[in-house]
């Protein structure tokens, strides 16, 4: 499991950590049921408050992605098959849409656009 | 079930001919780290020989553990490991010698924790104190501070005079003292590049008052330094400043909340995160232009 | 609680000076030859005198004191063991004063010797008491540095006056004075002279620490 945290970045730390555990419970790199690190180890490992780390778990349990256990610690919490369905949609969409924005700036057909993705379709199988 | 705070100030003061402390307030809850800081002659020392008792206090209250820190002082001490600025050991003494000396008084000595420390700093027990260099002495003190089951830790400019690389291993020692909730750390230093990464809370002193007192978040996510042409300067975007450095080619400011300048000044400006030491600095020059 | 430890700090900082004063001991058993008791009176003062001052010096060199109000200990401890240490050096001069002249008289060296008898024993142990006791308030006031000249003269004139009041009661004239002091001291046995002798020092050197203790719990380090 990679975090990566930008000092420079305008984006609170907290948030940063927070977004990156959703993505990787999104994208299925933690599992449903797994044991989060412990805020205490996860700050001495990132080298930054414990405070941080708090507040990051306790914005992941907000919108439901872990679950803590109090003397047990944090659990990736059983996701709604529905919404982590419409989460990782999202995701599509919004990259689709970057790509018919680029596509539309040189003036890409819509028939071109759906070429391209058919051979990179052919390309991963 | 709530704990009191481990440390607790409240309207602290103490009067010298040409400085006093007027009327300190802080607390902290175990678990943390706390980085006192401000520059030199602040009150930092000051306010820490007042906690341990070394100097008296003229007035305000001082609770450790939640106990009067003058009434239980020694029950108090049994569980405070203290690491002091310059060497306070005696440099005739060997370091096994100071150890037998100092060990004896804490009830809750633990030798084989000593002895962990002593291989994990690599101490050599048979060289006298004077022979140590100045980073082998401050682990010496960390050692011995360590090793009676403390639950707090008073450092006092304990990283003045070292190199980064013994500043960076006594950080990670650090690190991993907190990882026990129940312990925590009041680390006084001017060196605040130190305190960016490891403190939960900050606390500002200067001119033996305290300045501000929050979590290092808040501060650095709030705080910004602010560059930009001297143009832009009016006596209303000067107040909402905390601090501001002019020189021939622009200004560089503090502001409190980032959000007060997006709005108002957006792209005729440059916008960063500060560092402690930014804080320090504007807040303390702040204070004497006042 | 007892913190023997602490005690045996002042002998392991000053464990060259310790034997330095062992040396200077028996250099003034030859150098004082005449002095007869007065050898021994000034040597267990200087000897005294040099560690305690010694240690004293350290404690100061070293800023030891604020490590030592860090720790759990009372204040009143730390001063007591002070004076405790003056104790356990007294002794160990005194015997190291009975092993010289011991092994002087017997070694055929052509000097006079003072052995060691009660009566000196007791002058010593009132010398060392009267410096220390003095000294001990006034170094715990003022610190080291600023009390080293007061020391000195201290020093001086206490073993002088002490040999020289102790000489002459051994060997007294037949003056009116002398006749009222041996009249009263007659009365008495040597036995209750020395026993009221030693309470009378024993409670200077109480009150010595009683001041001692009040003067370091107001002292700011």
């Amino acid at each position: 499991m990679n975090i990566i945290i930008s000092n420079s970045s305008d984006k609170p730390i907290y948030e940063q950590i927070a977004e990156q555990i959703k993505n990787l419970i999104i994208n299925g790199e933690l599992k449903e049921g797994e044991l989060m690190p412990s805020i205490r180890s996860l700050a001495k490992e990132l080298q930054i408050s414990v405070i941080t780390t708090k507040r990051a778990y306790e914005e992941l349990e907000r919108s439901g992605y872990i679950v803590s256990v109090q003397g047990k610690g944090s659990y990736v919490s059983a996701q709604n098959k529905e919404l982590l369905k419409e989460a990782r949609l999202r995701i599509i969409e919004e990259k689709l849409a970057e790509a018919v924005s680029a596509a539309q700036v040189i003036n890409m057909s819509l028939k071109e656009l759906i070429e391209i993705l058919e051979v990179l379709y052919e390309d991963t199988k | 079930m709530i704990m009191e705070p481990i440390l607790e100030i409240r309207g602290l003061r103490k009067e010298f001919k040409d400085f006093g402390l007027k009327g300190i307030d802080l607390k902290l809850d175990r678990g943390y780290i706390m980085g006192f800081i401000g520059p030199n002659g602040a009150g930092k020392s000051t306010t820490i020989r007042l906690i341990m008792n070394l100097l008296k206090k003229d007035g305000g209250e001082i609770k450790i553990f939640g106990k009067d820190h003058v009434k239980y002082e020694q029950e108090i001490k049994n569980k405070i490991g203290f690491v002091f600025d310059e060497n306070h050991f005696y440099e005739e003494l060997t370091v096994s010698e100071m150890k037998w000396i100092v060990a004896p008084f804490y009830r809750t000595w633990d030798e084989a924790a000593f002895n962990k420390y002593i291989r994990k700093f690599e101490l050599p027990l048979k060289k006298k104190i004077k022979e140590l260099s100045k980073g082998m002495k401050m682990k010496f003190s960390l050692a011995i501070a360590l090793s009676h089951n403390a639950e707090l830790l008073i450092m006092d400019e304990p990283t003045s005079g070292l190199d980064p690389l013994i500043r960076s291993e006594l950080l990670d020692i650090l690190s991993d003292v907190i990882q026990d909730e129940n312990k925590a750390v009041f680390f006084s230093t001017h060196i605040t590049s130190d305190l960016d990464k490891i403190a939960d809370f900050v606390t500002l002193i200067h001119n033996g008052e305290i300045i501000l007192s929050m979590a290092k978040d808040d501060i650095l996510n709030n705080y910004r330094i602010v560059k930009g042409g001297k143009e832009i300067l009016n006596s209303d975007i000067r107040k909402i400043f905390v601090g501001i450095k002019e020189n021939q080619f622009g200004f560089e400011a503090l502001v409190k909340d980032k959000n007060q300048v997006k709005s108002r000044l957006g792209d005729k400006i440059h916008i960063e995160k500060p560092t402690l030491e930014d804080i320090m600095l504007y807040h303390t020059r702040r204070a004497q232009n006042a | 609680m007892l913190n023997l430890h602490l005690i045996m700090k002042d002998v392991l900082i000053q464990k060259k000076q310790i034997i330095f004063g062992f040396f200077y001991l028996l250099f003034i058993i030859f150098a004082f030859q005449n002095s007869d008791v007065g050898t021994f009176i000034i040597g267990i003062t200087a000897f005294t005198y040099l560690v305690v001052t010694y240690s004293c010096a350290s404690e100061e060199k070293n800023r030891a004191d604020v490590m030592l109000n860090s720790l759990p200990v009372k204040r009143s401890q730390i001063v007591a063991m002070k004076y405790l240490s003056v104790v356990i050096f007294f002794l160990s001069g005194t015997l190291a004063y009975m092993l010289f002249t011991g092994l002087l008289k017997n070694s055929g060296f052509n000097i006079k010797i003072y052995m060691l008898t009660i009566e000196g024993f007791l002058a010593g142990f009132i010398s060392v008491s009267l410096m220390t006791g003095i000294y001990f308030p006034i170094y715990f006031k003022v610190g080291y540095m600023k009390s080293r000249i007061l020391n000195l003269i201290l020093f001086f004139s206490i073993f002088t006056g002490v040999s020289y009041i102790a000489q002459y009661i051994q060997h007294m004239d037949n003056n009116a004075l002398n006749k009222l002091l041996a009249g009263i001291l007659a009365s008495q046995s040597n036995f209750s002279i020395a026993v009221i002798l030693l309470a009378l020092t024993v409670i200077f050197q109480l009150i010595s620490y009683g001041i001692s203790v009040k003067i370091y719990n107001n002292r700011e380090l």
